[in-house]
């Protein structure tokens, strides 16, 4: 069993101090470094918070959606040829690449930058 | 910048301007630029007044993923012929010189730095102005076009090294997205998704025209007035004038206002009102829609490949590492404009 606090938890207060003590403290010059790195760590803590759960519920939609059982790298690269080839151009189509692919973006949004949801 | 080197391009500068007495003085080097170096000093020549000046030259690395400088040179002296608001281009310098491509241009004041464009508005003048000042110059651009004889025309270098797309603009581009993908070892669906609507949607083209290809807000410079230069010629190429225009008002690029469709400073009818004025064309609002897309695709292509560069262990960097990071963000804007979203949210209801 792992010590508490956990790497989410400990990403999150690293970060607090970064910002709230330490990013006053630095020239100018330094600020966008420091934002970026806060911001990087921001995206770390959303990542663990998220877990593996979302990839698994992916693999499973695109499994059902490609009528495949292929992992989810095959997957991107069948729907990706499906898409260049027009499978998915009909109205019909559409909702079935929709269902696939629109939850599988917002959840990397989610993770990458919530804002922009 | 040693001082051997600055010898030698008094030396050269005297040269051009058949003047022994040339010295150049308080030398530093701008911030920016990872491929290229910008070098600000003050020229002093005989008894002529002192001169700010920039030299532009390959960094050491030499790594070269645009035009040359001896290109960018010949697209600036093109551009300034042409009425575009430049810094003065005033030298191009050989390689024997020191050892570098470079060349010598005036320098430009002002505030390029995109978030602080849009955030202080003491800087640019009245915003809408200044958006329609942007819509003008870039009509000014859009009028340098292939038939153009630039050569013959002002004894300026000619723009022989820019490619013909040997389909229209636009599918050379698809075709381009596509190839970059196809060699990528991640697969994007949501981009395909993106491409293959622009495929299917592709407007009539307009004529072939130089484009800037990322004059968007963080590419000129402003001062309290108004617009001081248009900044960053090393993506120019032959392609459908449309497609600055969707650059410019794309939403990735409006730093933080998306309520200011043109670059986040001002109406996207200020930027069409000065582009039409200038160029003759009658642009419509809705004519851009399809660009805005363009733009987003097109910007998260790059995002990948800068993204790439740190993840292939090649140039580890934070910024480049969270570049990746915003290709997410672009696809969902891109689903959005292209109506996938809106189904996906109707077909998935709740678990949304």
């Amino acid at each position: 069993m792992r010590e508490q606090p956990n790497a989410e938890a400990l990403l999150e207060i690293a970060r607090d101090v970064l910002k709230q003590d330490i990013l006053p403290l630095l020239p100018s010059d330094q600020r966008y470094n420091l934002l970026m790195v806060a911001n990087a760590m921001a995206i770390a803590s959303r990542q663990c918070q998220q877990g593996h759960e979302p990839e698994q519920e992916e693999l499973k939609r695109w499994q059902q959606g490609l009528d495949s059982d292929a992992l989810i790298q095959p997957c991107a690269v069948e729907m990706s040829q499906n898409i260049r080839a027009g499978l998915y151009d009909s109205p019909d189509g559409r909702v079935q690449l929709a269902k696939m692919l629109v939850p599988s973006v917002r959840q990397r949004v989610l993770e990458s930058n919530p804002k922009a949801l | 910048m040693d001082q051997s080197i600055v010898t030698k391009i008094e030396r050269f500068i005297g040269e051009q301007l058949d003047c022994v007495d040339v010295k150049l003085s308080d030398i530093h080097k701008l911030s920016g630029g990872a491929i290229q170096e910008n070098w600000a000093m003050v020229l002093r020549a005989g008894e002529q007044p002192p001169k700010d000046i920039v030299l532009r030259c390959d960094a050491p690395s030499g790594l070269s993923t645009s035009h040359s400088r001896e290109e960018e040179y010949a697209l600036l002296e093109a551009a300034f012929d042409a009425g575009v608001t430049v810094p003065e281009p005033l030298f191009l310098g050989q390689l024997p010189v020191f050892g570098r491509s470079f060349f010598i241009m005036g320098r430009a004041n002002g505030v390029a730095v995109g978030h602080k464009v849009v955030k202080d508005l003491s800087l640019g003048g009245d915003r809408e102005l200044l958006v329609a000042e942007i819509g003008r110059q870039m009509a000014k651009i859009h009028s340098i076009t292939p038939d153009l004889d630039l050569g013959s025309a002002s004894g300026s270098q000619s723009l022989d090294f820019l490619s013909f797309p040997k389909v229209s603009a636009v599918q050379a581009s698809i075709e381009e997205f596509r190839q970059f993908l196809d060699n990528h070892h991640t697969a994007f669906p949501a981009l395909e998704w993106g491409i293959r609507w622009l495929e299917l949607n592709e407007p009539e083209p307009l004529p072939l025209c130089l484009v800037h290809r990322d004059f968007r807000t963080g590419n000129y410079m402003v001062d309290e007035s108004g617009l001081t230069a248009v900044l960053d010629w090393e993506f120019c190429t032959w392609a459908d004038p449309r497609e600055d225009l969707g650059w410019f008002c794309a939403g990735c690029w409006r730093f933080g206002r998306g309520d200011l469709e043109a670059g986040g400073i001002g109406s996207k009818q200020a930027l069409l009102d000065g582009y039409n004025s200038a160029s003759g064309l009658a642009l419509q609002k809705a004519d851009l829609d399809y660009w805005e897309v363009f733009a987003h695709i097109r910007w998260a292509v790059i995002a990948i490949i800068q993204g790439e560069r740190h993840v292939s262990g090649a140039e580890p960097s934070l910024e480049l590492a969270l570049t990746a990071h915003i290709v997410p963000e672009l696809e969902w804007e891109i689903l959005r404009m292209t109506g996938l979203r809106m189904i996906g949210l109707q077909a998935t209801g709740a678990s949304l």
